[in-house]
């Protein structure tokens, strides 16, 4: 993947977040969700680099980025690190694209650190009280366990994987060699466990009435056959943010990314287009 | 009881959530124990390393049991060995010390199995040093295990004061885990064992390759150097093949036999071949005595014995060609042991011209000898020669001076010593004309002369003679002239025909006391003319006829004691009638005369001049 080929990297708090910047325009700043980094990201990459500045972003704990579990790596934290990292790129009228749990991070720079930021697009994103399977009622949500399982076998994540995808025959060696890299080593394993352990449905209930409030543009898109993110999530977001579209991509699954790049720039450059006139 | 209302509704509802989502999760638990087994084994297939196992199934179960502190140790007699380590909520994986027991804690460790109780009871027995400052640790559960490497160890659970009912009430699963893990761990020892053992014979396998390896490095090495050195030693064959065959001398090389006995010829080169005459396989036939000349076969019979003793010898025989023609040899052997085999290299070089050297040598040795005698004797002579009429001319010189001498006496005084001086005079003249003789100082001048006129000369010279010995009376002479066809003018050397004439007429009158002295001379053929000399003397003894030509050379006898002369005449004879052309022999016997005889190149001149010498 060669534009992956240059990954600069800046120490934020206690970790060390690596990213790639390319093109030239708008800054797009894409935030990948839970079991996937920046290469989630490939496929857009040479659909919107003429028209844009491409910013992909590895979470702490997530792809090449370092994986301390001293401090918390909940959303909160998240949103403040890359908040931490939009000041220091000194980045401008900045359009956030973010996808799954990515998508509650965003929600929270966008209410928290609004200045920067021009328009937010939520692909697949949790929201509120819904996380990745369905209302956490229990103290040990299945999630984590379906996590904890996909952490210690390739063939338990692929079976997720191939779950969150709608052509699962895109599923091949090399995209699951790519979800499988960071879980190599028990450092990055344990990264990962200690991300899903950290999601707390409090940081984006603590938002909902924020949500409302919002007055920049807001895309979401659902990918209609998610399987780990109901349609109530989407649905409810769109009907709480004011300024907001909603756009169902019918041949969508979770990994939406995978399923229909062309249909997903193309949704998010039409968005930002609008907004631009 | 009143109607339910809505809010009872509600709650009975959610409670029965509740209620579905706990047998769902004690449903998706079973299924998920299920799996964890599966996985378990499935995932430690592909584990060849001890190490990598445990650190394997310490996050294994820590990850899929929601256990924050999984660890295992070895329990030793008083301490414990820690085998690894895995907290969740820490980065570093695999402390050194994760945590510490007391020595009274181990002691009972080795009467315990299952242990379960709060990290709390367990102060001072056992303590977590952990640099995870997150855990807080709640209960502590111990349990045993076995296997082929270890006698007994533990593994360590420890739940997490926010999270504290992780644990199940009954340990079954626990169990049953850590039963398959004893056989995975079981199973890799001895695979362990298995590929140790597999290691250490490709180990050999390697090490015996290798010296193999080497020692066919060595092998090839070593021919390489043994080709090369058979190069240099063809080379070096070639050299001495050539040196045996280029040779000058005749080299043989003789096998002998247990008695000693030359029983082949190994070896003959070219110049053995070109000397003898024999081919290579003629001479593997022969022997060292055939090779000699008959006379000396039995002679060298016992030169083998010589050799066998001395080793080496050097001698001369005759060797005989094959042609029959027989050469000189010097032959140079050397007696030596060559391949087990007992051979005589003998060297052989013909010495012919050598010895034809030698032989002048010695000639030319007596020959001085003989010469130096001569001297010896003529310088004997000339002193008594000289001394003679010497001693007559002082004695009647003295007289002269005598005053009453008579005029008779004078008279007869003064011609005692002018023969004495004219005797003199005539030696003298001998010995400077052959020393210019010797010298090659004389040469040949021809005039025409007469010879008739000549021979008249040196018979008036001669009678004189005879009447100055008071012997003409005595002593007829003659001439034996020419009958015809002889032209007495001829182009020859006055002087040396008239000397070589007076001192043959001077020998015939002094040696001849009474009877004749004839001249004679002849034409021999057309080209010489031969001329004779003949008296009726006292003769020359056979013994000194062949040498009499030779210089001072006499005759000397009591018939001859007293005569003088130099012993030089005849020598001055023969060397001009040589000088001349011609040769000088002589016919003699005692007591009856004799007759030399000389010839001359005849070259006739057409002119009558009476005198002796016609022209200059």
């Amino acid at each position: 993947m060669s534009y992956f080929t240059n990954p600069h990297k800046i120490d934020i708090k206690n970790q060390s977040l690596v990213y790639y910047r390319m093109g030239k325009g708008e800054p797009l700043l894409f935030i990948h969700g839970i079991t996937t980094y920046s290469f989630i990201w490939r496929q857009l990459i040479p659909l919107l680099i003429d028209k844009y500045e491409l910013i992909l972003v590895d979470l702490a704990g997530c792809g090449d980025s370092s994986k301390n579990i001293d401090d918390s790596l909940s959303i909160k934290n998240h949103a403040k690190m890359l908040h931490l990292l939009i000041e220091q790129l000194l980045l401008k009228n900045l359009h956030l694209i973010s996808h799954d749990v990515g998508g509650g991070i965003a929600q929270l720079i966008t209410v928290h650190y609004p200045h920067r930021i021009k328009s937010l697009t939520l692909i697949n994103s949790v929201g509120y009280d819904f996380w990745p399977v369905q209302p956490i009622i229990s103290m040990r949500t299945p999630i984590i366990r379906h996590l904890a399982m996909a952490t210690l076998d390739m063939g338990a994540l692929k079976f997720i994987i191939k779950r969150g995808l709608f052509h699962r025959k895109k599923l091949d060696t090399e995209l699951m060699e790519l979800f499988w890299k960071p879980l190599k080593t028990s450092e990055g394993r344990k990264a990962f466990l200690f991300f899903a352990h950290c999601l707390d449905n409090k940081n984006l209930l603590e938002i909902s009435d924020e949500l409302t409030k919002l007055k920049l543009p807001v895309l979401i898109i659902r990918g209609d056959c998610d399987v780990f993110l109901g349609k109530t999530i989407s649905e409810r977001l769109h009907k709480d943010i004011p300024n907001s579209q909603y756009e169902v991509i019918s041949t969508g699954g979770h990994f939406i990314q995978e399923d229909e790049p062309e249909l997903l720039a193309q949704n998010i450059h039409h968005f930002i287009s609008n907004i631009n006139e | 009881m009143s109607k339910p209302t809505q809010s009872d509704h509600i709650k009975q509802l959610q409670q029965r959530i509740v209620q579905l989502e706990e047998e769902n999760n004690s449903l998706s638990e079973q299924v998920e124990e299920t799996l964890l087994f599966g996985l378990i084994s499935e995932s430690f297939e592909n584990i060849t390393k001890e190490e990598t196992l445990i650190a394997s199934i310490l996050e294994k179960i820590a990850i899929l049991k929601g256990i924050p502190f999984c660890a295992c140790f070895e329990l030793r007699k008083r301490s414990i060995k820690n085998l690894g380590s895995y907290c969740s909520m820490d980065s570093c994986d695999n402390c050194t010390t994760p945590f510490s027991l007391s020595r009274a804690f181990i002691k009972k460790l080795h009467n315990t199995s299952i242990l379960r109780k709060n990290y709390e009871q367990l102060k001072g027995n056992f303590t977590l040093h952990l640099p995870c400052i997150k855990l807080q640790a709640h209960e502590v559960i111990l349990m045993p295990f076995n296997n082929d490497s270890i006698k007994k160890g533990f593994f360590v659970f420890i739940s997490d004061k926010q999270d504290p009912c992780i644990f199940d009430n009954d340990l079954l699963h626990m169990q049953q885990i850590l039963n398959i893990i004893g056989d995975k761990w079981e199973r890799l020892n001895l695979n362990n064992k298995i590929s140790k053992l597999n290691r250490e014979l490709e180990k050999r396998i390697k090490t015996r390759t290798n010296e193999l390896t080497r020692i066919n490095e060595l092998l090839f090495k070593e021919i390489q150097l043994n080709e090369v050195t058979n190069i240099e030693l063809l080379d070096e064959k070639e050299k001495f093949r050539q040196l045996f065959e280029m040779a000058n001398d005749a080299i043989y090389l003789w096998e002998l036999d247990e008695q000693n006995k030359v029983s082949a010829c190994l070896e003959a080169n070219e110049a053995a071949m070109k000397m003898t005459g024999y081919n290579t396989n003629e001479l593997s036939r022969m022997s060292p005595y055939a090779l000699m000349a008959p006379n000396f076969k039995q002679k060298e019979k016992n030169l083998l014995q010589t050799l066998a003793k001395d080793k080496t010898h050097t001698f001369e025989v005759m060797h005989q060609h094959k042609n029959g023609s027989i050469f000189p040899v010097e032959i140079n052997a050397h007696y030596f042991t060559l391949n087990k085999k007992k051979v005589i290299l003998s060297i052989t070089r013909d010495i012919t011209d050598r010895k034809l050297t030698e032989q002048a040598l010695i000639k030319a040795k007596e020959k001085a000898e003989e010469s130096d005698k001569l001297k010896s004797s003529f310088l004997a002579n000339m002193s008594h020669e000289i001394r003679t009429p010497m001693n007559a001319i002082m004695g009647f010189g003295e007289i002269l001076l005598d005053d009453e001498l008579t005029h008779e006496d004078i008279n007869k005084f003064a011609r005692i010593i002018l023969n004495n001086g004219m005797h003199l005079l005539n030696l003298i003249n001998d010995i400077v004309d052959f020393s210019k003789i010797e010298a090659g100082h004389i040469n040949v001048t021809l005039h025409k002369i007469n010879l008739n006129q000549l021979i008249e000369e040196v018979k008036l010279n001669t009678e004189s003679l005879l009447r100055s010995y008071e012997k003409l009376d005595l002593v007829n002479v003659s001439i034996n002239k020419p009958s015809e066809g002889i032209n007495p003018i001829i182009r020859a050397d006055y002087g040396k025909i008239r000397q070589v004439l007076s001192n043959l007429l001077n020998n015939a009158v002094k040696f001849t006391e009474k009877g004749s002295i004839t001249i004679t001379y002849n034409l021999l053929n057309d080209e010489m003319i031969e001329l004779k000399v003949s008296d009726s003397g006292i003769g020359i003894p056979k013994d000194y006829q062949a040498s009499i030509f030779d210089r001072f050379v006499q005759v000397k006898d009591e018939r001859t004691f007293n005569l003088p002369g130099t012993g030089l005449g005849l020598a001055i004879c023969r060397n001009l009638v040589e000088l001349m052309g011609g040769n000088i022999k002589l016919e003699s016997e005692k007591q009856k005369g004799t007759t030399f005889t000389f010839t001359l190149p005849y070259h006739p001149v057409e002119s009558t001049n009476n005198s002796a010498v016609l022209n200059k």
